[in-house]
């Protein structure tokens, strides 16, 4: 847990490790470990987690993608509770919390982890089998695997990497065009901002949450909204900087997203930026452009 | 061993009254304090105190507080929907936490400082859980952050702490990097939910206590609050050990909230004896540097006190313009003297470079 640009600047150090062993000491023997969202770093964490205790992982995650706030997730859409929760970093500091609600329990995080320097790691989550099986979004990891692959062979072979990557997510092409702007400031231990391609404005908190055009809704959270650089590598919104080129690409959420408690959970963040409206879903968007 | 201390509300009165002095203008709100000790009281709940040196060696102690700010909403708690603003259920609940995680069941408490607000905390959760409350406490006075302890300048880890909001969210801090991680950890919480937090922390044991902590500081603040029931309260304040520093009428007063703490300032115009004389203090919650016509007079660790020319201890929100104070000095504990308790509480906690010189030493 953190903010991207600080994790960019110091670097990533285990510290999930910390955090999974204070977990363990707290509730006992763990059999499985699964990816809380999908991401650069935090798909990769849990592997690396798992491959030090000598433990399997999940093909899933709790999310289909990156996630600001850590109730936006399935597991907790699906009735399991995030507590404990275990932070750690990797300057001997801890934390565990048990919070009154999923919300209470990401603002509590996130304030220690923004004391411990805004690195942090976290593990969280604890359920059974039975509640994974019923709640996660499946198959993540392997499909981040054949996106990289769809990516990295298109480009050795002079493909287009934008329509190989179209292809291998199911996903939609929003726009494309050189980023003419990027604000960013950090506010309660997010980066925020807005970034101005093509025709469009992005709005993130840490992740994409919204794109407009004018003051039309064209794509919004649960769905994805994903940067990819025209020359093939993929870019987070602390790798968005003006001048480069890029495509930006709509994937439907999952369908264990895909409904008002879905969208409700990133309904405070569509507040602040002014859109009072429902869940609009992608598939739906593109078609009435 | 134990004996019973405040036996009737005159006395808790007067304990309150000595407490808010030590609190050098801040230690939470005396008017809290008096009503979280009536209302154990009222229960019908004793209070038992204990001399450092009769704690066994190997008795489980910790230290439950309130942090929190001014500024902090009064919020309706989760733990007892009766109680709204100063966190008892919370303190009462953060000690049941750190004892379910640490698996021990405390013999006694101590207080984390002495001053009108957080002393009473100690003290309620004592009656509560029907334990003992040590005589002693980590400071011998009020003091701004928490990892300003006489513990920490032993050496002795304020983990594991636990912390508890109004809202139910209950935390475990099982190790930080140092003291000054963890005040800032619990400091967080009061900002992330913007309302008090009970917290128990320093969860040791009695071997550790016997030279770690301020002894005899619950007796001392009683004593205090007796003798300025008397005709003459400086007089006597005086004879307990205090210093005459200054009496005047405040000129100026103000504070703001900032970042969880209360930082400001008074002015007073010398009146009597100090007639044509100016005298000034600084604070951050609690009084920290004084200084008499332009002159730094008295700097921490020691005790700068604000009392009514009646004998009454003023918290710093409450100093008035055109009002009349008297300012008495006292002595810090020894353990605040040492090169470690001045690193940590000294000249230097306010960035000056001058070496501590001792409250009366100066005068001229």
């Amino acid at each position: 847990m953190g903010s991207p640009a600080v994790l960019l600047k110091e670097g990533w150090k285990g510290e999930e490790v910390h955090s999974f062993e204070r977990m363990e000491n707290l509730i006992g023997k763990i059999d499985h470990i699964a990816p809380v969202e999908t991401g650069g770093l935090n798909s990769f964490t849990p592997i690396h987690n798992a491959a030090i205790k000598n433990l399997p992982v999940i093909d899933g995650d709790g999310a289909g993608r990156a996630i600001p706030e850590l109730e936006q997730t399935t597991f907790h859409l699906g009735g399991v509770r995030v507590e404990p929760i275990c932070l750690a970093d990797s300057k001997g500091n801890s934390a565990i919390l048990y919070p009154k609600s999923a919300k209470t329990g990401e603002e509590a995080a996130r304030a220690i982890t923004t004391v411990y320097g805004m690195a942090a790691g976290i593990t969280c989550y604890p359920m059974s089998g039975r509640q994974l099986k019923s709640t996660i979004v499946p198959r993540t990891l392997s499909l981040n695997e054949r996106v990289g692959k769809a990516l990295r062979e298109a480009k050795a072979s002079g493909e287009n990497v934008v329509e190989a990557a179209l292809k291998v997510t199911n996903g939609y092409l929003l726009t494309k065009g050189k980023i003419k702007k990027k604000t960013e400031e950090v506010r309660g231990g997010f980066d925020c901002g807005k970034v101005y391609v093509g025709d469009m404005v992005v709005d993130y908190k840490n992740e994409n949450i919204m794109i407009w055009k004018g003051n039309k809704p064209i794509a919004m959270a649960p769905d994805s909204i994903c940067w990819l650089g025209l020359d093939g590598k993929p870019l987070t919104n602390a790798d968005i900087s003006e001048e480069i080129e890029v495509a930006v690409i709509g994937k439907k959420a999952h369908e264990r997203w895909r409904r008002e408690e879905g969208f409700n959970l990133f309904k405070h963040i569509f507040k602040i930026l002014g859109y009072d409206g429902e869940y609009e879903p992608i598939d739906e968007l593109i078609e009435r452009v | 061993m134990a004996n019973r201390i405040l036996n009737n509300e005159g006395d808790i009165r007067d304990f309150i009254r000595g407490c808010t002095v030590l609190g050098t203008g801040g230690g939470g709100s005396p008017e809290e304090g008096l009503k979280i000790i009536e209302k154990e009281f009222k229960r019908g709940k004793n209070f038992l105190l204990i001399s450092v040196d009769e704690l066994p060696n190997d008795a489980a102690i910790a230290s439950p507080y309130c942090v929190g700010s001014l500024k902090s909403k009064r919020v309706i708690s989760v733990y007892n929907r009766a109680e709204r603003g100063f966190p008892v259920a919370e303190c009462i609940r953060s000690f049941g936490l750190l004892e379910e995680y640490t698996h021990k069941k405390f013999f006694a408490t101590i207080a984390t400082e002495i001053g009108g607000g957080n002393t009473a905390i100690a003290f309620a959760v004592a009656a509560r859980s029907e334990i003992p409350i040590i005589d002693g406490d980590l400071a011998g006075r009020s003091v701004p952050e928490c990892q300003q302890t006489t513990f920490c300048i032993k050496n002795l880890e304020m983990t594991p702490f636990s912390i508890v909001t109004p809202y139910g969210d209950e935390i475990i801090v099982p190790r930080v990097k140092d003291d000054f991680e963890g005040e800032k950890v619990m400091r967080g919480m009061v900002t992330a939910t913007g309302a008090n937090v009970g917290v128990t922390s320093h969860p040791r044991v009695g071997k550790e206590v016997r030279d770690s902590v301020v002894k005899g500081s619950i007796t001392f603040a009683l004593k205090i609050g007796r003798a300025l029931k008397n005709k003459n309260p400086v007089d006597s304040l005086v004879e307990s050990g205090g210093i005459l520093l200054f009496r005047g009428v405040a000129t100026k007063a103000s504070w703001k909230d900032k970042g969880g703490f209360t930082p400001g300032e008074f002015e007073l115009r010398g009146i009597e004896e100090f007639e044509k004389e100016a005298y000034k203090v600084s604070f951050k919650n609690e009084n920290l540097i004084s200084w008499r016509n332009e002159k730094v007079d008295v700097t921490i660790p020691d005790l700068i006190c604000t009392l009514t020319p009646e004998g009454k201890p003023v918290i710093n929100p409450n100093v008035r313009k055109g009002k009349e104070y008297v300012i008495v000095g006292f002595r810090a504990p020894k353990i605040w003297r040492t090169s470690k308790g001045l690193e940590l509480f000294g000249p230097k906690y306010l960035g000056l470079d001058s070496k501590y010189i001792p409250v009366g030493n100066r005068r001229m």
